[in-house]
């Protein structure tokens, strides 16, 4: 069967200064072009339709990177991702976000709600890009909310909502345009154990349930026993892969 | 509402004391340039009335070879058929013929030199703002010795009505001539020249003092409506029934009138760049503020799967409804502020600067120019779109991931 993601010989460098340091370097009579730091090194990963997937590793090991990679928010300095067979890392801007608006989810650490919107009018802004129209994303958006157990607080805004009720509005974010998968980066990060415990038992419900693909990072032991999948990063590398099903 | 605009409306109010700072320096900007607009617009309004109404009129038509069109030093020789080729049509409200010269005037005990103006009382009552001037005694008409002078040549040469006074004027050939007239009325326009200056008396009195029988200086029209007068000089200037004749407008004969109004507008349209480039300035630190504020928003945004344009549309959505706000409260106030000053007048610290020339109230009542404020609002509302491109452009040139890690 056909990956639904495939990330191809991928390496991430990011350069640290830039030009103004390289000019540094230059002025100094050296040939400095500035600081290079490799995030991700010649990795490749292939993801199925129906995942439940963690990628683990220690801070600074290149999770984030990885997930932006194949949230298509950040390019890869070498290498292809590939979406069902389709390249997507050389698309121009904005097709990529034509893509991620169509097909990606994310649930972001620290929830990144659009503060001066409520919760439902948060779940219909995907949908609202969509250009689809005011009634029906009503309903998605509070059919999303109801899924996620926050269908309650849906008129309120984020700064009224505990960290629990906003990281949930946030999944309902992901998944009410019902997405080929959803990329969340430490989404409990922020939260206490027992919301943590909650958020993930609600992700993995919406896996089981509703099929939905995760793909998340997290350092958090407790979080990752409940991976189906573990991918271990370190210094950019793949140091491990564990498939539990 | 769409969810852009929805998002811009509420994202204005994160900062209350911010936007409502800046919509209200957009609006006392706007209702400044509307307040300018409405004071020299109604200045130049009451200057041209005064002047088209004492002198000039709304055209004139005067020989083709005048070198002063002020005071004409050639005469039309037949203004009658100049004059009825274009009393007939609809557009005029009325035509009087005039002798326009200069000489002296002499009294029991003083002389002085003068502008004397031979003019048809009659024509004249209908055409000219005088009469309303007269202070004592009546207008001419009364007998074919009538005189109307003002009240510091009056005084000057210790005239009173009934009193009788000599004007001496060249004629043709150089002998001079003189005729005796009586003080038939005194006028008071509170105009220097005017008041010290010239003597009315009827035209044919004029005619004979000249040695000028028939002839005129110019025939002065007044339209039913001035704004006709470029339409109404372009059709008919070329059908006056004298080749040696030909039709100005006020504009041509009081240049001076044209001069101060080119001066003003002039003046008004710095004083509009000024306020507008602070109003553009206030738009371009709030926006730019509220870009640096949410750049991880625009982050999240993005990822979401917003295209450039959209958030780009967003920080503009933002900026239209502060300038649509801020243009909309100016408006008004601005409005307010004329009707005001229109209603109670707004007397001006000219002190006889204006009046020296002519006669001019120095208490203006302002009227709003609705056609002049409605394009400043929309001015302003394009300057406040216009000031916030950079920092919409820099918000959807955002790399989405550096975004999204932004503090």
């Amino acid at each position: 069967m056909e990956p639904l993601i495939q990330l191809k010989n991928i390496t991430k460098v990011y350069e640290i200064g830039g030009p103004a340091m390289g000019r540094l370097g230059r002025l100094r009579g050296g040939a400095h072009p500035g600081l290079s730091v490799t995030a991700l090194k010649q990795l490749s990963l292939d993801f199925h339709r129906g995942e439940f997937t963690a990628i683990a590793g220690p801070s600074g090991s290149g999770k984030s990177t990885l997930l932006n990679i194949i949230g298509t928010i950040d390019s890869p300095t070498r290498g292809e991702v590939h979406y069902e067979g389709r390249k997507v890392s050389s698309l121009r801007e904005e097709l990529l976000a034509d893509f991620r608006l169509r097909s990606l989810g994310f649930v972001f650490q620290a929830y990144n709600l659009i503060s001066v919107l409520t919760a439902v009018e948060n779940v219909e802004y995907v949908l609202a890009l969509q250009g689809i129209g005011r009634e029906e994303r009503a309903q998605r958006a509070r059919e999303a909310l109801r899924r996620v157990g926050v269908e309650a607080q849906a008129d309120r805004r984020p700064d009224l909502l505990s960290g629990g009720q906003q990281q949930r509005v946030a999944v309902a974010r992901a998944i009410v345009h019902r997405p080929m998968v959803v990329l969340a980066d430490e989404p409990t990060a922020n939260l206490d154990s027992k919301t943590a415990e909650a958020l993930l038992a609600l992700m993995l419900d919406l896996n089981e349930e509703h099929g939905v693909t995760f793909l998340f990072s997290s350092h958090d032991p407790r979080v990752l026993s409940r991976a189906k999948r573990v991918i271990q990063i370190h210094d950019g590398c793949v140091e491990g892969e564990e498939d539990r099903e | 509402m769409s969810a852009t605009l929805a998002i811009a409306w509420r994202s204005l109010w994160r900062n209350k004391r911010r936007s409502l700072l800046t919509i209200c320096s957009i609006a006392v900007g706007l209702a400044a340039v509307m307040f300018g607009q409405s004071l020299l617009r109604s200045f130049q309004r009451q200057m041209i009335e005064k002047s088209t109404g004492i002198q000039l009129g709304h055209l004139q038509v005067q020989a083709r070879s005048v070198q002063d069109r002020k005071v004409p030093e050639v005469l039309l020789a037949h203004p009658d058929a100049a004059r009825r080729a274009l009393e007939s049509d609809p557009r005029v409200a009325c035509a009087a013929t005039r002798l326009l010269f200069t000489g002296l005037v002499y009294s029991a005990t003083a002389s002085r030199g003068v502008l004397i103006l031979g003019v048809e009382p009659e024509a004249e009552r209908r055409i000219s703002i005088l009469p309303g001037y007269l202070k004592t005694g009546r207008y001419l008409g009364g007998s074919p010795r009538d005189a109307i002078i003002g009240t510091r040549l009056a005084r000057d040469l210790d005239l009173r009505l009934g009193e009788r006074l000599v004007v001496m004027a060249q004629k043709p050939d150089g002998e001079m001539n003189s005729e005796l007239f009586r003080v038939a009325g005194i006028y008071e326009t509170g105009s220097t020249s005017y008041d010290g200056q010239t003597v009315y008396v009827p035209i044919e009195a004029a005619r004979r003092l000249r040695d000028r029988p028939g002839m005129a200086s110019h025939v002065v029209l007044r339209l039913k409506d001035i704004r006709d007068i470029d339409a109404f000089a372009r059709e008919r200037g070329s059908d006056l029934g004298d080749p040696e004749a030909v039709l100005l407008t006020y504009r041509s004969v009081g240049s001076e009138i044209t001069g101060i109004k080119k001066f003003q507008d002039a003046l008004l349209i710095v004083v509009l760049v000024i306020i507008f480039s602070i109003v553009g300035l206030g738009i371009l630190n709030t926006i730019s503020m509220s870009f640096f504020e949410r750049i991880r928003e625009f982050g999240v945004v993005r990822a979401l799967g917003a295209r450039p344009g959209v958030v780009f549309r967003l920080l503009l959505a933002e900026a239209a409804l502060l300038g649509a706000s801020g243009a909309a409260a100016g408006f008004a106030a601005g409005i307010g502020i004329i009707s005001l000053l229109g209603h109670y007048g707004l007397e001006l610290p000219l002190g006889r600067a204006m009046s020296y020339f002519m006669p001019f109230d120095n208490i203006i009542y302002m009227r709003p120019m609705w056609a002049m404020h409605l394009w400043s609002a929309l001015g302003v509302f394009a300057v406040s779109i216009l000031t916030a491109v950079w920092p919409a452009l820099r918000a959807s040139r955002l790399v989405v991931s550096e975004a999204l890690k932004h503090i």
